[in-house]
């Protein structure tokens, strides 16, 4: 396992990633573990962060549960961000390029702000770091495997989360991720 | 990046935009023009293009509105469906029409998404039109002939028909979707060059009235070709337009031709005697429409007495606890919002990287957990279709 080392002191959380450490019932302790601050575009968090499936273990599915992320901000522990006036022109500049609201907004902040991404839409990583080549792109698997390594966390532990993440977010399916093999160890039963 | 590409779009066609996207979300000019801390006739300027918006103003309104900046800024078919008119039972009042623009805005902008998906998997819908049928004439013989020339069109016998919605979008060629109208609306038809004909249904509907909400857009189409139609539900309004009673009798004969319908109350007839409630609720389940819909029919072609659906409602004959004892179940049909062929393609564009998770989710008007539930659905079902596709060129024979 290695430590995540990043060029930067903020990472965004694009939606796919908050949902699914919403879904691991451990966010604050993964963030809290991270070498950088982790932030949240404001127009993200109002558009799209939404739910996680919150019906029992044998059925998740029968209800959602819905994310809240406030006490996360309040600890400090996810900032909340806004577009300035220059970030919002290079968000709709990026926005031409078929990106979404939310990976067009997190990009052009982390563009001017020297600041990283973290995603799992991985239709929308090629696209993005074609357009922000300067931008670090990682994925939710990294912060996990980080968080793992730093607090100990014991095999039964991590398997948990992560099929937390999997169950109630539908985590970990691309095997285009690159932690693809380390995931598919905690996810077979 | 350091220009702003609003400079080089044009404000007329972004202005139009703009508005179709405030019309879809049911908003008024003065409560968007509050969001962007401006005067309506400074949102009105911005909608005519008339004043250019900002980047931050852009992305403010265009996310009060739930809709995507990437929409309003990159190129997209010019549709221009002849909305300013519609035909319909009666006039619209002014109420009505306020309640239903939303809806109308909203079905060209699904099938305006639907070209652009078939555009990107390169996968254009194959459109199935005959000419437009001239309906000058007796309606009741006009509709008769349109539904039995329709039938032989697509080789439907003169029997029940098969669920209608993938019918006429698979051998026509029609866009279906089932949106959540108003409660007193049944359906929109509208047509433009670029999307073809487009149908809503009311998702809120049972089965049976969306069948012949269904049937009564086609007819539309068929005959009415270039023109909106908004229609109500039933007992909302009186039928007062020849068009619109072409296009009920239309239903009436396409979904219970005279031939078949005589035919099964004689094969019932012939072995009892009389035709009693049991065979009139079997009857109309296996036909797919309404009790009250067979009954007239069936009152229309002489095999019931006049008088017999008046009198079930007088009585107040619990139709729908009848139809429970005896079984009789509205069948399970797809009644999705989108056509089950516009969730594959966006499905391809997703999986092949041309579009994102997120503008998946926003294509299904869904949430991002949702999409992620519909993606790995689907592609169980396109991965289940493929093992079984006998031509797959993988398979051993």
């Amino acid at each position: 396992m290695s430590i995540l080392t990043l060029d930067c002191t903020c990472i965004i959380l694009d939606a796919s990633t908050v949902i699914s450490l919403a879904a691991s019932r451990r966010m604050d302790a993964i963030l809290g573990s991270l070498p950088v601050r982790a932030a949240v575009v404001d127009i993200t968090r109002r558009q799209e962060i939404r739910y996680i499936w919150g019906g029992s273990e044998t059925n998740v599915r029968e209800r959602k549960e819905q994310i809240d992320l406030q006490p996360l901000i309040d600890r400090h522990l996810l900032l909340e961000v806004e577009l300035e006036e220059v970030e919002y022109t290079t968000m709709v500049n990026f926005a031409t390029r078929r990106l979404g609201n939310g990976e067009s907004a997190a990009t052009a902040i982390a563009l001017h702000r020297g600041w990283g991404v973290c995603t799992d839409d991985y239709a929308a990583i090629p696209k993005l770091r074609q357009t922000a080549s300067s931008v670090p792109f990682i994925v939710t698997s990294q912060l996990l495997q980080h968080w793992a390594t730093v607090s100990n966390a014991s095999k039964p532990d991590l398997r948990a989360v992560i099929q937390s993440m999997r169950l109630r977010a539908g985590f970990g399916r691309s095997s285009q991720d690159v932690l693809a093999g380390w995931l598919q160890q905690y996810l077979e039963t | 990046m350091a220009s702003d590409v609003l400079d080089t779009i044009d404000p007329r066609t972004l202005g139009l935009e703009l508005q179709a996207a405030r019309k879809r979300k049911g908003m008024r000019q003065e409560d968007a023009a509050r969001i962007i801390n401006v005067a309506r006739t400074t949102l009105v300027a911005i909608e005519k293009g008339e004043r250019r918006i900002t980047a931050a103003e852009m992305v403010k309104l265009v996310t009060a509105y739930d809709a995507q900046v990437s929409d309003m800024v990159r190129p997209r078919p010019h549709v221009q469906p002849s909305i300013e008119q519609y035909r319909g039972p009666a006039q619209l009042t002014a109420e009505d029409r306020e309640k239903i623009e939303p809806y109308v805005a909203q079905l060209i902008e699904y099938a305006r998404t639907y070209v652009e998906l078939e555009d990107l998997r390169k996968s254009p819908l194959v459109r199935k039109y005959p000419a437009v049928y001239e309906s000058r004439s007796l309606i009741r013989r006009v509709a008769e002939a349109i539904a039995q020339e329709e039938r032989q069109r697509l080789f439907l016998g003169d029997g029940p028909l098969p669920p209608l919605r993938t019918l006429l979008e698979q051998y026509v060629g029609l866009r279906i979707f089932y949106m959540s109208l108003p409660k007193k609306f049944a359906e929109i038809y509208l047509y433009d060059e670029i999307l073809g004909a487009c149908i809503a249904v009311n998702r809120l509907h049972p089965e049976e009235r969306r069948r012949w909400s269904l049937s009564h857009g086609y007819l539309h189409f068929l005959a009415h070709r270039y023109a909106t139609d908004v229609s109500y539900n039933e007992g909302e309004y009186r039928t007062s337009t020849d068009e619109e009673r072409l296009a009920e009798a239309f239903a009436a004969d396409f979904l219970m031709p005279a031939t078949g319908l005589k035919r099964h109350y004689t094969n019932v007839t012939q072995v009892k005697p009389g035709f009693s409630t049991s065979d009139l609720l079997t009857l109309a389940n296996l036909y797919g429409v309404s009790v009250e819909a067979l009954t007239l029919r069936l009152e229309d072609l002489d095999l019931l007495p006049t008088g017999m659906l008046k009198s079930l409602k007088a009585r107040k004959f619990p139709i729908a606890q009848y139809q429970e004892q005896l079984g009789l179940k509205s069948p399970t049909v797809y009644d999705e919002v989108f056509p089950h062929r516009y969730r594959l393609l966006a499905l391809e564009a997703l999986t092949e990287g041309q579009i994102s998770e997120e503008q998946f989710a926003a294509m299904l008007q869904t949430d991002r957990l949702e999409a992620r539930a519909v993606a790995e659905q689907l592609a169980g079902q396109m991965m289940a279709e493929a093992e079984g596709d006998p031509d797959r060129p993988d398979r051993e024979r």
